[in-house]
């Protein structure tokens, strides 16, 4: 079968990514023909990321046009709206989580649902997932599939690392991406440092932007853009995993950790049933319950046997977890069962390229109008426009600007802080 | 939510409250015999005397700042803890409250409270967790009702007279009365597709409509939101909009019905991901035995130590909502029989 996969950002690492390359690569061990289609021309930097990137085809958009496919997948949800544009036999999604969340803007959230609202063959990771896409879209075709645990990049430790000393306590996650919690999740150790839980922390990200963390006032040691093959090392040197995301689609991290013996304390987020077990392999808080996690701390570093319990549970949970060959299994058992018996949605292309043209429209005309006056939001009336045009014009004029050439940045922005503060 | 088994020894967990929080305690769990026994009137000593009869081997007590001294200290069962559901601000109940609580009190072993204490007095009490009401979500498993296109507006909570007639010019809308009784709040929601509602607090702190109609599948239009704390996320999980857009709001829900039926279907779900009774209440138990004594809890671990959960591969399992909760420390999905992982719905 020759099977393509439509990718955002492949170059740069990311979890969403890592699944999309080990369904690619191990579908292409299988025998199958798997091509990337990107937007446009990909240019690897080196080291790669991911081993198995350079060998799988990589396709434009452009270039891709003129191919046929048997399958051809979306995965990040703009990647709907590039379908219609190659030929394929099932028109597909490997849909990992419900990216509307990711936006706070509301056009993107809209245009994110619509990205269920044709009967395409959906493939996904997470029961949460599956739930929500065979409610909205009881016609489509659902296939649900674990994702693997890396055997190669996250071989299970034999038995969890004895350490002495303080407990050792990671934070995962890049810092400015807001559904990732990290400054939220560094507040919380700072809590739990004020009220003397003795602890060490580290930094997992694939990028810092810059950011140098201190907790309790020493500093959190930085494990910044380390390969996929060698995370596992760094997850090795601590007890717990701290993560407290808001969103995710089947929640990889944890349980990455719990292969190198470590446990986990995240929120009840999305994904969480598929493995986590509070009191078992890891501690869970609901988002509401954020205190718990300083007395879980407290707990964890004064009581060894229990954080023992927990870590020993949660190697267990990894080494009975599934790998990415069997999950690849399922999928190209799925695939192939779909292309012996005929089964096609090509009749849907023309629909899908229909909705690739009212969604760039669309697009065109919101940030048009975001270029323009009306950057306001929605329910701003008439009159509020009005009014708030006038005030732009007057912070415009010759004798305010000249004003503000003659206050200082910090005047300024401390002036705006506290006029903020005030209105809102 | 997954929960470990609070303890080996539970059996039997007895809830007491008004009839008014019968909605909010699970009808049935696999972890534990489960049961209310309502509290009319007041009057708490048949309430008490039904449950030690029943043998309960824990309770939990919905406003707990309502059982004196005597009551409390006859309530049954090893572990007691009282549900603090709305804002507490009387200084007297905070004080009765500090006399019937604690580790060393013949009462509640802890407290939890809907949200972060506010004064020195309520931080003083033996709080275990923050906890809102919860709902038991098992009553809601059918999944939203997409096609219904009534609009509820609970009398207590309506908008302007002008709203609500913009309101009804677009949708058939139904009045929820204050004096209904839990059954015909339940009955009521079953029929809508969307609450509309006003309030000037958060959402949440003082009524428990919005989690219910929320975990009934109904779309929640507020002109408030929830706590920040408790990432019920606008947009995505309900319509934040001032009373004057909610006739544009239902107008557009009607004729963009795909737009929307994915904010009722995230908020369906995420009533059971954070506030299911029979999750939340579990948690409770457990976090309680742990933090009471982590090494009894932990010795109790070791003889009913359950199999860690394992992954697997399903195919279209049936639309998840399970009528009873999960069991304990077992995932509820099956192997596969047969290589074929897609079949049609």
């Amino acid at each position: 079968m020759k099977i393509g996969f439509l990718v955002g950002d492949i170059a740069n690492i990311s979890g969403g990514s890592n699944v999309i390359l080990e369904y690619a690569s191990r579908l292409q061990d299988l025998g199958h023909e798997v091509v990337l289609v990107t937007p446009g021309p990909v240019t690897l930097t080196y080291p790669l990321w991911h081993p198995r990137l350079a060998d799988i085809p990589r396709r434009s958009l452009a270039e891709a046009e003129g191919e046929s496919f048997d399958f051809a997948l979306a995965t990040w949800w703009i990647t709907f709206y590039d379908l219609w544009r190659v030929n394929a036999r099932v028109y597909g999604y490997l849909n990992q989580s419900l990216e509307s969340r990711f936006h706070a803007e509301r056009h993107y959230k809209l245009l994110n649902r619509q990205t269920y609202s044709l009967p395409l063959l959906f493939v996904t990771e997470a029961k949460w997932l599956v739930e929500f896409i065979q409610t909205l879209q009881p016609e489509g075709k659902t296939l649900y599939v674990q994702n693997g645990l890396s055997r190669e990049h996250f071989p299970c430790v034999q038995a969890p690392p004895r350490r002495d000393g303080k407990l050792r306590v990671l934070v995962e996650g890049p810092w400015g991406v807001g559904f990732k919690g990290v400054p939220e999740t560094f507040e919380v150790l700072e809590l739990a440092a004020e009220q003397g839980v003795q602890f060490e922390t580290g930094w997992l990200a694939s990028s810092s932007g810059g950011e140098k963390p201190t907790v309790g006032g020493q500093p959190v040691q930085v494990h910044e853009r380390i390969p996929i093959n060698q995370v596992h090392q760094v997850y090795g040197q601590y007890d717990v995993l701290l993560k407290l995301s808001r969103v995710e689609g089947m929640f990889g991290p944890p349980l990455e950790m719990f292969s190198q013996g470590g446990t986990a304390i995240t929120y009840t987020v999305t994904g969480t049933d598929e493995y986590m077990v509070h009191g078992q392999n890891s501690l869970l808080v609901e988002p509401y319950n954020r205190r718990q996690i300083v007395q879980f701390l407290q707990l964890l570093s004064t009581q060894p046997a229990y954080l023992a319990h927990l870590r020993t549970n949660a190697l267990a949970t990894a080494k009975a977890f599934t790998d990415w060959d069997s999950s690849t299994r399922q999928v190209a058992s799925g695939l192939e069962a779909l292309h012996a018996e005929g089964w096609t949605n090509a009749h849907l292309r023309p629909a899908l390229a229909a909705m690739s043209t009212m969604h760039g429209h669309w697009l065109d005309d919101v940030w048009r109008g975001e270029r323009g006056h009306s950057s306001l939001h929605p329910y701003v009336g008439p009159g509020e426009q009005v009014l708030l045009e006038r005030y732009r014009q007057f912070k415009k004029s010759r004798p305010v600007r000249a004003l503000q050439k003659l206050v200082s940045d910090d005047f300024k922005k401390s002036v705006r802080a506290r006029l903020t503060r005030v209105l809102s | 939510m997954r929960v470990h088994p609070p303890s080996p020894t539970l059996q039997r967990v007895a809830f007491l409250g008004e009839p008014a929080f019968e909605p909010h305690v699970p009808l049935q769990a696999t972890w534990a015999q489960v049961r209310f026994f309502p509290v009319t009137a007041g009057q708490w000593e048949a309430a008490i005397d039904a449950a030690r009869t029943w043998g309960a081997d824990a309770t939990l007590v919905f406003r707990p700042q309502d059982v004196t001294p005597e009551f409390a200290a006859r309530l049954p069962g090893a572990m007691r803890i009282g549900i603090i559901p709305s804002p507490l601000f009387s200084a007297a109940e905070i004080e009765l409250l500090s006399r019937t609580s604690g580790p060393d009190v013949e009462g509640f072993r802890w407290l939890t409270y809907l949200e972060k204490p506010t004064s020195p007095e309520l931080s003083r009490l033996p709080l275990l967790q923050t906890l809102p009401l919860p709902v038991d979500t098992a009553r809601c498993a059918t999944g939203p009702r997409l096609d219904s296109r009534r609009v509820l507006v609970a009398d207590w909570a309506s908008p302007t007279p002008e709203a609500l007639e913009a309101l009804r010019k677009v949708a058939p809308v139904d009045i929820l009365s204050a004096h209904a009784t839990p059954d015909e709040v339940t009955r009521t929601l079953e029929q809508a597709g969307t609450l509309v509602y006003t309030s000037r607090d958060l959402m949440g702190r003082f009524d428990p409509l919005p989690l219910l109609a929320m975990a009934h599948g109904l779309l929640v239009i507020a002109d408030t939101v929830f706590a920040s704390d408790w990432y019920v996320e606008p947009e995505d999980e309900f319509l934040y909009r001032p009373d004057s857009h909610w006739a544009r709001a239902m107008d557009e829900v009607l004729r963009m019905p795909v737009s929307f039926r994915a904010v009722r279907i995230r908020a369906w779900q995420k009533m059971r991901e954070a506030f299911d009774a029979s999750a939340c209440f579990q948690r409770v138990l457990h976090d309680a035995h742990l933090f009471a004594d982590p090494v009894a809890h932990l010795a109790s671990l070791t003889s009913s130590r359950p199999s860690p959960p394992v992954a697997s591969v399903t195919v279209e399992p049936p639309r998840v909502a399970e009528a009873a909760p999960e069991s304990l420390g077992a995932e509820k999905v099956t192997r596969p029989s047969r290589s074929l992982a897609a079949v049609p719905n």
